[in-house]
């Protein structure tokens, strides 16, 4: 009788386990939110595809926040600002003016560990991740110093308020100078990096020196704005190089329109920022500036680059 | 307790087994399948609401890009400080596109609000007790990426919003103009977000905001009310929008999930108690057939502890049971056969007792009168009538003595030597007799009238009395163990035929009664194989008897 009583108790608590109220919570994921200068281009898409596929890949949850243009620096730092107001563990920024970043004070105060990506500024020390911009000039400068010897270069940038422009025109400058005999005799900023921008541009820029040889725009949407204008203007003899991995300037170098363009690939700026914050997080040392790889597209090799 | 035999008791405890160690696995398994469904559920579920959570995440974010936008709009500050409200109305008309319901902007100073919303736009006097509910979402410990849960009170139906509100400030940043304030109905949110992934009536999401009220459900009556705590049989599952802080809950019936498997688990209960009932009846045929053969060798055993031992019982097979069987029965056999043998032993050794005792009749009157005789002859000076009398009643006194049944080698020849006297005088001394009695054999206890046969018959059928030379020789010796009489005459000897007679013949001895096949009886009664009698005669040429029968000092050792 005994052992009966016990086998009954010991099923009783077999039943006992099926009663329980189970409610699965969401892990507690790390927070990081991105704070990027636009959406409006191939590279942005390509930054926020990196992000988001790294976040998955390593279980952090990024929220990305962005101005409507790149010029919208105000709204930028609107967001910088709600964004550590939000407390995530760490936010990145690409700041839309380098000279505004003294808002990321804030994130010390609150607690947030903050991130350059893409584009730094010298406002706020803190790490960055993106193309070494510096060696993206001088990889430019190379390529047409190896077409041209003498005469007259000039440059279309973004803001030069961006770090990112800022630093391409100096590394193109500095290699001009030092290692060619080549003059840059002209530098039109762009503050929207946009295509119609970079057409007015170009056009002032063939009134006021119709000599020009060569131009180097610091960036894809930038170069075809200029090479619709060349075009327009019947000068095809006017070397053009222009920055990041787009598939339309892409195809304007396999078609010989487009002299070269120095790769950054944005997926992987997005996918090594969220890598490198969540090292950082876990408590892992990292360097004060993580650079993806640029490489030189030109006809030669854009096969390459098209294909995937 | 209640009394049951084995065969219930085996019966019962292979159930009770099978019964409960069908329970328990069947418990275990309907857990582990219920577990892994609901596991399977709510990973289901979870990646479910994780699209919803991305749709209701970038449904406000596009509301929160619109409230920053506008606020930080270059023209807003300056239409703001003009106060032109038909400019403002127009401005902020390009904001309300995709899934925005209203911009409001609240004119600081001016108590104005300017509504932008689908069904028109207009600006009216606004009191700022209404703008206390602006107010409390610029609260600075909220998170500004959450949007505001709500009852619009600024529009003209109380409905429920989401809203973000930005303030919008002077190009010098030294003060604030005014608010903007973005909104997206609830039912936008729920339309887009939740209706699709509701899957019948079985299963309900919605939306709380972090304090735990109702931000988005199908129920209307329960927006902005605390979350309802979810019933003992209801399974949830939850996850956060990451950049709103929103949570999605997915709550179901477990009996929606799990039915299934409740029923299957039904059926197969009901099978396993078919099963089982068979299997018991299976049981108890199989071990009633085993159980039969012990019955009737219980009966058997019964009927032999009652005194029956002609009782045999079946063997059915040649297992242990029927070896059981064939054993009892040989036991019976045995038992039946040797308490046979005993009671004819015990009545054989009466009868013989009976016969010795005849010789005790009236001992006493004989004696008496024997004795007067003899005083009668030796007052007559008849010595020798007096010496035979006196032989005759010591004989008759030894006889009638001998109560027990063995007696020493000594006294039985003592009673021997006074026969032989009295038949020597009868037969007037044409024989004679020798003795050789070995002094160790003279208390060696035997059996009584067993040599005193052997001399009657030596003289009465032995020796020819007509001669003179008739000579008898009585000789008793120890050999080992073994004492041997023998008792040998000088005769005309016998034939074959005769000594067959003589030893199977119950031809009794003139004086004791005893004849020679009652001596072989006995010896075979008390002694077994260990003791006999044997005869060698030849014709012409005398007979001899020897009697071998083992040493005993022990009156009452091989008394029966």
């Amino acid at each position: 009788m005994k052992r009966m009583t016990a086998m009954l108790l010991a099923m009783q608590l077999v039943l006992c386990g099926c009663g329980t109220v189970q409610t699965q919570q969401v892990k507690d994921a790390k927070t990081i939110c991105v704070v990027l200068k636009a959406m409006n281009s191939v590279h942005w898409m390509a930054v926020e595809s990196g992000l988001e596929q790294a976040a998955s890949d390593f279980g952090v949850s990024v929220n990305i926040l962005y101005p409507q243009s790149e010029s919208d620096c105000r709204a930028q730092k609107v967001m910088i600002a709600d964004a550590i107001a939000s407390k995530p563990d760490a936010i990145a920024v690409a700041p839309c003016d380098a000279n505004e970043m003294d808002i990321l004070q804030q994130a010390d105060q609150n607690g947030v560990r903050a991130f350059y990506i893409d584009s730094s500024s010298t406002k706020y020390d803190c790490p960055y991740i993106g193309s070494d911009n510096y060696r993206i000039g001088e990889l430019a400068a190379k390529k047409i110093a190896s077409h041209l010897n003498t005469g007259k270069i000039a440059v279309i940038s973004g803001s030069l308020q961006q770090s990112t422009h800022y630093e391409r025109v100096q590394g193109f400058r500095d290699y001009m100078e030092q290692h060619t005999k080549l003059e840059v005799c002209a530098v039109q900023e762009n503050p929207d990096s946009g295509e119609i921008e970079s057409m007015k541009s170009m056009q002032r820029l063939l009134e006021e020196h119709p000599d020009v040889k060569g131009v180097f725009c610091t960036s894809a949407m930038m170069v075809l704005g200029a090479m619709r204008q060349r075009d327009r203007e019947e000068r095809t003899d006017i070397l053009l190089i222009g920055v990041d991995t787009q598939s339309d300037a892409l195809l304007a170098v396999e078609q010989g329109e487009i002299l070269a363009i120095v790769g950054q690939d944005g997926y992987q700026i997005g996918y090594k920022t969220i890598q490198t914050i969540a090292d950082a997080l876990d408590g892992k040392d990292i360097d004060d500036a993580v650079f993806v790889e640029n490489d030189l597209i030109t006809q030669d090799n854009v096969k390459k680059y098209l294909s995937h | 307790m209640l009394s049951v035999n084995l065969k219930q008791k085996l019966l019962l405890s292979i159930m009770t087994i099978s019964v409960v160690i069908f329970l328990i696995f069947s418990f275990l398994i309907y857990r582990q399948s219920a577990d892994a469904i609901e596991q399977n559920y709510n990973n289901m579920v979870t990646g479910n609401m994780n699209v919803c959570a991305a749709a209701f995440d970038n449904l406000m974010r596009e509301a929160y890009f619109t409230a920053v936008d506008a606020a930080n709009d270059e023209t807003l500050p300056e239409l703001l400080a003009q106060q032109k409200h038909t400019d403002i109305e127009d401005h902020l008309g390009q904001y309300l596109t995709g899934d925005i319901d209203a911009v409001y902007c609240y004119i600081n100073g001016h108590a104005q609000l300017v509504r932008v919303t689908r069904q028109g736009t207009q600006t009216e006097r606004c009191t700022s007790d209404k703008i206390i509910w602006v107010h409390h979402t610029a609260d600075d410990i909220r998170n500004p990426l959450m949007p505001v849960s709500t009852v619009d009170r600024l529009g003209t139906i109380r409905k429920n919003i989401f809203a973000y509100e930005q303030p919008v400030a002077a190009p010098d940043d030294t003060r604030i103009l005014g608010y903007v304030i973005v909104t997206v109905d609830e039912r936008t949110a729920f339309f887009k977000c939740l209706q699709n992934r509701q899957t019948g009536s079985d299963r309900e999401i919605y939306i709380t905001t972090p304090e735990g009220r109702y931000a988005s459900c199908s129920n209307l009556n329960r927006l902005g009310k605390p979350e309802e705590k979810i019933g003992e049989n209801e399974l949830k599952s939850s996850i956060q929008a990451p950049l709103t802080g929103y949570s999605f809950h997915s709550v179901v019936n477990r009996d929606v999930l799990t039915g299934d498997i409740r029923r299957a688990g039904s059926r197969i209960l009901l099978f396993s108690v078919l099963l089982l009932l068979l299997s018991g009846v299976s049981i108890w045929i199989i071990v009633r057939n085993m159980l039969t053969p012990l019955q009737q060798l219980e009966e058997a055993m019964q009927q032999v502890s009652q005194g029956d031992l002609t009782i045999q019982t079946e063997v059915h097979q040649n297992d242990e049971i029927g070896r059981l069987a064939a054993g009892f029965n040989s036991m019976v056999r045995q038992l039946d056969s040797l308490i046979g043998e005993l009671v004819t032993q015990k009545m054989l050794k009466r009868e013989a007792e009976m016969e010795a005792l005849q010789y005790q009749i009236q001992p006493h009157f004989i004696y008496n009168t024997l004795n007067t005789i003899k005083y009668a002859a030796i007052l007559q000076n008849a010595k020798e009538i007096a010496q035979l009398l006196e032989a005759f009643i010591e004989l008759m006194q030894l006889t009638a003595r001998n109560q027990g049944t063995f007696i020493p080698l000594e006294r039985e020849m003592h009673m021997v030597d006074n026969y032989v006297r009295l038949q020597m005088f009868r037969y007037a001394n044409s024989f004679e007799v020798e003795y050789d009695i070995q002094p160790e054999t003279k208390r060696c206890y035997i059996p009584n009238l067993l040599i005193q046969p052997l001399v009657e018959n030596a003289i009465l059928h032995g020796i020819d009395l007509k001669k003179e030379n008739g000579r008898i020789e009585i000789s008793a010796m120890q050999i080992g163990d073994t004492l041997a009489v023998r008792v040998r005459d000088n005769g005309r000897g016998l034939t074959p035929e005769e000594l067959q007679k003589l030893m199977t013949g119950q031809k009794p001895s003139k004086f004791s009664g005893i004849g020679i096949g009652n001596i072989r009886e006995r010896l075979r009664l008390y002694y077994g194989t260990r003791a006999e009698m044997r005869f060698h005669s030849e014709n012409g040429s005398g007979t001899t008897a020897v009697i071998t029968l083992p040493v005993s000092y022990d009156e009452n050792e091989y008394t029966i």
